[in-house]
């Protein structure tokens, strides 16, 4: 099943594409004002780039087609548990840096990283983690007085 | 006579012990700044002001021009060693910085775009010096049609230039211009693509797209791929500096792309971001081996670093003799200028030479001071590619995300970049050229104001403008030749590549 879909990777991309394009094109004629090419208004400019797109899309899904399929790149070397976790990881930071607050969130987050990235012990990735979250807090927070999230701790 | 004794004097004035320290100080603070991604040239710079408050003009002058400068370094040094452009200007210096910092030449890469941007910088100062009022003159006539022109020869010159598959090229311009369209217009304040999400109506900030697109993505591939370690680097000064065959592959390079950078670089905007396309593409078609280009090597460094100084002196020819900053770096130094008393505009010259002319001298002083700080630096950065992977990439990602954050102080911004990063990822391994994206939504909006300004000027007759303004005329038609041959070459490789398979 991977393999099936890693193969088709650059068709299923170039069509999605295509569906941006066809998206984006229906917004703009259903919700926003075109005008006339001499007056042209708001919706104008996203109209006109979005039939671009459609019409380049086409073209390269055409030649994606006329190609044998084969995996695109580098992702048949992708490790795929670790691509959808460090992407889940990501997630969750987003998610809860309002509610753990900046450094916390940090913290938690940057030690599943260490771990996820390969980095050998239970102490290490810990300790690093606790370091480097408060230098980056720090240097955010006192050298360029940014005001970071903060949630219930900090 | 008048200009250089001028010139000179301006000199004296700056050479002091407290204004060359104050240069150290801004040179240092702005590369260790502007190396944190997503802060940028106008970041570093607005973090940084408040340090030269209580200075006297001058030295603050000195100080500011070192922070600018050293942070446009900064961004060259992250493009190369980890391929994540801090600003639109670094883009193309990743093309090939990276690549040569993963062949174990990063301290090579480090110190080539050090030398260029020295000397583009310098070239650059030399143009400011002897012509200031009369490009002025020149920038400023320049139309709508002319910026239309000129925006869409730069794109089409860049789905030549970047990747394989001219196609793939073209799709990603176009979807990049497309997501530039998101957020209010700018001419009605009409609400586009935001449904009704309130974050979008400041549309897509290119620099989340940026971290996203590259930092995201090339933190994912380092963590996810198992790739062989990077070849022994060397550590040695001697084996960082270009040698001597190095040296004379890029000194034309390096004096044309800087003299091109200029040029480019007068066009408001976002001449800089072009002025590397241009001189990347211009070295590309004169270069005995174009296939090398985007594999690592020194010319594909050289061009752009040269051609970005040579452009940001350029950009300050309008804001010095006419007051007007076209970019937010420049209006954020135009704004530093203002702070210290110093009101730049068509009398600046003639009222206040002597902080004119010690202007001019503290940027060549800054430059040149840059250079002769970062380059025993040079290891120093390149050894942080030394830094087990498993530690270094977990902490650029979450240094990338506070980044991230502090542009707008926005959540919504660090999950933008997430998503950037996941279709960013797809998107390059597929063959997209992110350059193209990324630069496609850096010029949407100067597309579009021009685009729209020419139809609504002309009455929606574009051929009827282009008639009328032939400099308009030439820039599209040498764009549109350019653009027709690449494809006919692309064509004719897809064609025998498919019979063969």
């Amino acid at each position: 099943m991977k393999q099936y879909i890693l193969e088709r990777m650059r068709k299923i991309v170039a069509i999605l594409l295509l569906v941006m394009g066809i998206i984006g094109l229906s917004v703009a004629l259903r919700t926003l004002k075109i005008g006339t090419f001499a007056k042209p208004q708001g919706g104008f400019a996203p109209m006109l780039f979005s039939v671009l797109l459609i019409i380049f899309s086409v073209i390269n899904i055409i030649c994606e087609f006329l190609k044998p399929n084969s995996i695109p790149g580098d992702l048949g070397d992708v490790n795929w548990v670790k691509f959808f976790l460090y992407i889940a990881i990501c997630i969750v930071y987003v998610a809860l840096i309002k509610l753990l607050g900046f450094a916390t969130d940090t913290f938690i987050c940057l030690t599943l990283m260490l771990k996820l990235a390969g980095l050998k012990g239970k102490a290490r990735p810990v300790l690093y983690s606790l370091v480097f979250s408060a230098l980056i807090w720090a240097l955010f927070t006192f050298a360029m007085d940014v005001p970071l999230p903060r949630g219930f701790l900090i | 006579m008048d200009t250089l004794l001028l010139f000179l004097n301006g000199f004296k004035d700056c050479l002091t012990i407290v204004n060359l320290l104050c240069a150290v100080t801004g040179c240092l603070l702005g590369s260790l700044i502007g190396v944190l991604p997503g802060l940028g040239i106008s970041g570093t710079v607005a973090i940084l002001l408040p340090i030269t408050y209580g200075m006297t003009p001058l030295s603050a002058l000195i100080m500011i021009s070192g922070i600018y400068f050293g942070s446009q370094y900064g961004g060259a040094i992250t493009s190369i060693l980890v391929n994540i452009p801090g600003e639109a200007t670094s883009i193309v210096t990743c093309f090939d910085g990276h690549p040569m910092a993963k062949k174990g030449k990063a301290g090579k890469a480090l110190s080539i775009a050090s030398i260029s941007s020295f000397c583009g910088g310098t070239i650059g100062m030399l143009g400011l010096t002897f012509a200031a009022s009369a490009l002025a003159r020149v920038a400023l006539g320049f139309g709508k049609v002319e910026f239309f022109a000129i925006v869409v020869f730069g794109l089409l010159l860049l789905t030549s230039i970047s990747g394989k598959n001219q196609m793939k090229g073209l799709v990603a311009v176009c979807l990049g211009v497309l997501l530039g369209t998101v957020g209010l217009d700018s001419l009605y304040g009409t609400a586009r693509y935001t449904f009704r999400i309130v974050h979008l109506y400041n549309g897509i900030s290119f620099v989340t797209f940026i971290m996203g697109a590259y930092g995201i993505t090339e933190l994912i591939s380092a963590i996810c791929i198992p790739e062989e370690q990077s070849e022994v680097m060397e550590f040695r000064l001697r084996d960082q500096l270009p040698n001597r065959s190095e040296v004379k592959a890029c000194w034309k390079t390096v004096l044309r792309s800087s003299v091109l950078g200029f040029g480019v670089g007068l066009v408001p905007g976002a001449g800089s971001t072009l002025a590397t396309f241009f001189a990347y593409g211009m070295e590309r078609s004169l270069s005995k081996h174009p296939d090398e280009f985007g594999t690592g090597i020194p010319e594909g460094i050289a061009a752009p670093e040269s051609a970005n100084n040579a452009a940001m002196y350029a950009g300050l020819v309008p804001l010095l003799s006419l007051g007007l900053p076209f970019t937010s770096s420049m209006a954020l130094l135009m704004n530093a200028f203002i702070v210290h008393g110093i009101t730049p505009g068509p009398l600046f010259i003639s009222e206040h030479p002597d902080l004119f002319w010690g202007l001019v001298a503290s940027m060549f002083i800054g430059n040149l001071i840059l250079i002769v700080i970062n380059l025993p630096l040079v290891g120093m950065w390149a050894r942080l590619l030394k830094v087990d992977f498993s530690i270094l990439m977990p902490l650029i990602t979450f240094i990338t995300f506070a980044g991230g954050y502090a542009i707008n102080y926005s959540v919504f911004d660090m999950g933008m970049m997430v998503v950037c990063g996941f279709f960013g990822f797809f998107l390059g391994a597929c063959g997209y050229n992110m350059a193209a994206l990324a630069v496609g939504l850096f010029l949407s909006p100067t597309l579009e104001s021009a685009f729209l300004g020419t139809m609504t000027l002309y009455h929606g007759n574009l051929l009827a403008a282009l008639l009328d303004r032939k400099i308009a005329l030439v820039v599209l038609s040498i764009g549109v030749i350019t653009f027709v041959i690449s494809t006919v070459r692309s064509l004719r490789k897809f064609v025998s590549e498919t019979v063969k398979a």
